[in-house]
Order: C-alpha cells, then sequence, then structure tokens
C-alpha cells in the first residue's frame, strides 16, 4: 500500500528538484545591421546575414557563459574593404567575434565570419570553449586565434582562407 | 594560441601564415589539420620578405605542443609529410 507525502514534504522535494536542474538559456535570433557590439547573453541564432560597422570593438561579445551562437549558414561580415579583404592594414580592436573571457562558450557553423580587420574569432581568456564547422575569410589577423589566456579550447573541422597580412606573425589559426 | 587546446580537422589555406603556436603556449595538440599555400603566392611575390609558412610552432620544445597527421608543405619546427612531387599516372575511369 503507498502512503502518500505530507503536502509540505511533497512541496519541498519539488522545489529541491526545480533548484537544482540547470536552466537551459533562451534562444535569441538575429540578423541585420550591428552598429555598436552586441553583447550574447543567452543561446544565439543568425537568421539572415549580418553586416558589421562596429569600429574599435568587437562586433559580438559573449556576455555569458555556457551559451553557445549558431551562425546557421549565414555570413557575418565586417567593415573591411569588400574588393580586397584587409586591404593590408589590421586594427586590433575590430574583432569579429569575441569570447569575452566567458567560459565554455560555443560557436557552430555552418556559416562564414568575413573581413574584420582583426581577428574572425578571437577566444580571449576563456576556459573551455570550441568554434567548429565555420569558414574565416579575410579577416586583417588570424581567422580563429586562441589567446595567451585562453585553454581547454577546442578548434574543430573549421576552414580559414586568406586571413592576415604580411607584417603580422598570424594568419589562419 | 593559449595552453592545452586541440586544433583538429580544420583547413588553412591561402593565409599569412597556416597554424601558429606561440612561444608561451604549452600542452596543445595540432593534428589532422590541412596546411597548405600559406602564405599565398601573392603574398610571397609582393612581399617576399613577410615570410609565411604552413605550420609554424614558436614555442621551444619543453612546452610540449604536439603535431601529429598535419598535411602541410612548409613548417618551422613542426613535421610535415613528404610528399612525392612526381606525377601520378592514373588510368582513366579508375
Amino acid at each position: 500500500m503507498m502512503r502518500s507525502l505530507n503536502p509540505w514534504i511533497s512541496a519541498a522535494l519539488v522545489g529541491a528538484v526545480l533548484a537544482a536542474t540547470p536552466r537551459s538559456a533562451a534562444a535569441e535570433d538575429i540578423s541585420g545591421t550591428i552598429v555598436r557590439t552586441l553583447v550574447l547573453s543567452e543561446n544565439t541564432r543568425l537568421v539572415g546575414n549580418i553586416t558589421c560597422t562596429v569600429a574599435g570593438a568587437p562586433c559580438i561579445a559573449f556576455g555569458a557563459p555556457d551559451i553557445v551562437l549558431l551562425l546557421n549558414g549565414f555570413t557575418i561580415t565586417g567593415p573591411a574593404d569588400p574588393a580586397i579583404g584587409c586591404g593590408g592594414t589590421n586594427v586590433g580592436t575590430d574583432i569579429g567575434i569575441s569570447t569575452n573571457a566567458q567560459s565554455n562558450v560555443g560557436i557552430r557553423g555552418p556559416g562564414i565570419v568575413q573581413r574584420f580587420r582583426a581577428d574572425g574569432i578571437l577566444f580571449m581568456g576563456s576556459v573551455r570553449g570550441w568554434v567548429q564547422g565555420v569558414t574565416a575569410t579575410t579577416n586583417c589577423m588570424s581567422g580563429i586565434r586562441i589567446n595567451p589566456a585562453s585553454s581547454l579550447i577546442s578548434v574543430e573541422s573549421n576552414v580559414s582562407v586568406r586571413n592576415g597580412t604580411a607584417a603580422a606573425a598570424c594568419g589562419g589559426i | 594560441m593559449g595552453n592545452n587546446n586541440l586544433v583538429e580537422a580544420n583547413s588553412a589555406i591561402g593565409n599569412s601564415n597556416g597554424i601558429v603556436v606561440f612561444p608561451l603556449a604549452n600542452g596543445n595538440q595540432v593534428r589532422q589539420n590541412i596546411a597548405v599555400g600559406n602564405p599565398p603566392i601573392q603574398q610571397s611575390t609582393s612581399v617576399p620578405t613577410g615570410g609565411g609558412v604552413d605550420i609554424w610552432d614558436q614555442s621551444p620544445a619543453a612546452n610540449g605542443n604536439t603535431f601529429a597527421g598535419n598535411m602541410c608543405i612548409s613548417a618551422i619546427n613542426a613535421p610535415c609529410p613528404a610528399i612525392s612531387t612526381g606525377a601520378i599516372p592514373r588510368k582513366p575511369g579508375s
């Protein structure tokens, strides 16, 4: 014979279970033109191409840990020269996507990150993270770069083409 | 590149350098990548002093960065496989 639990105990158990269950981040859809740094605070998905006119700062920066940016087959384009890519000069702050010291964040393709005057994708001060299936092209520094303060990053199955300049010892990855 | 990262199964083509491991990096694994045509021929001819290679390990050997199974033509402090430059005759239809 089953005994029913005291309603107060039941409520307390349910509350404890809910509190212990990790919340899955909500999702946001983005597309269009970005004029100032877009800070991601939840899982985010491109639903169209993005043109970025941000100068002196990243176009997209992670603002929370444990979230993912899905490129969803679309392109993120920076302000560098459309005809010749970066035009031979780089601006170190004009990054396409920065992990911005957030941990356990990911960027998933397919999709293209192109024409940024610095790195296309920069893992900056992040512990754990990944980028997968992305094409990075015609960025003036590296297509994908892991800075010295980042660790346990996985860079897998990406394509990096025509990034970097002769003056900088960076390039594809 | 920082520490204890994995760079696997990527293609790096026509960049000023293909894959670069920076001097302070340690414990990274670079494996099964294709890095060829770095730097691109336009850069090689227009900026001949610019340098650039397919894979460049700038760190000391004691840092324990490893390279395995990568396809490359030029490298500094990293192995590239010996690739025959001779033509390989193929039988039509094979």
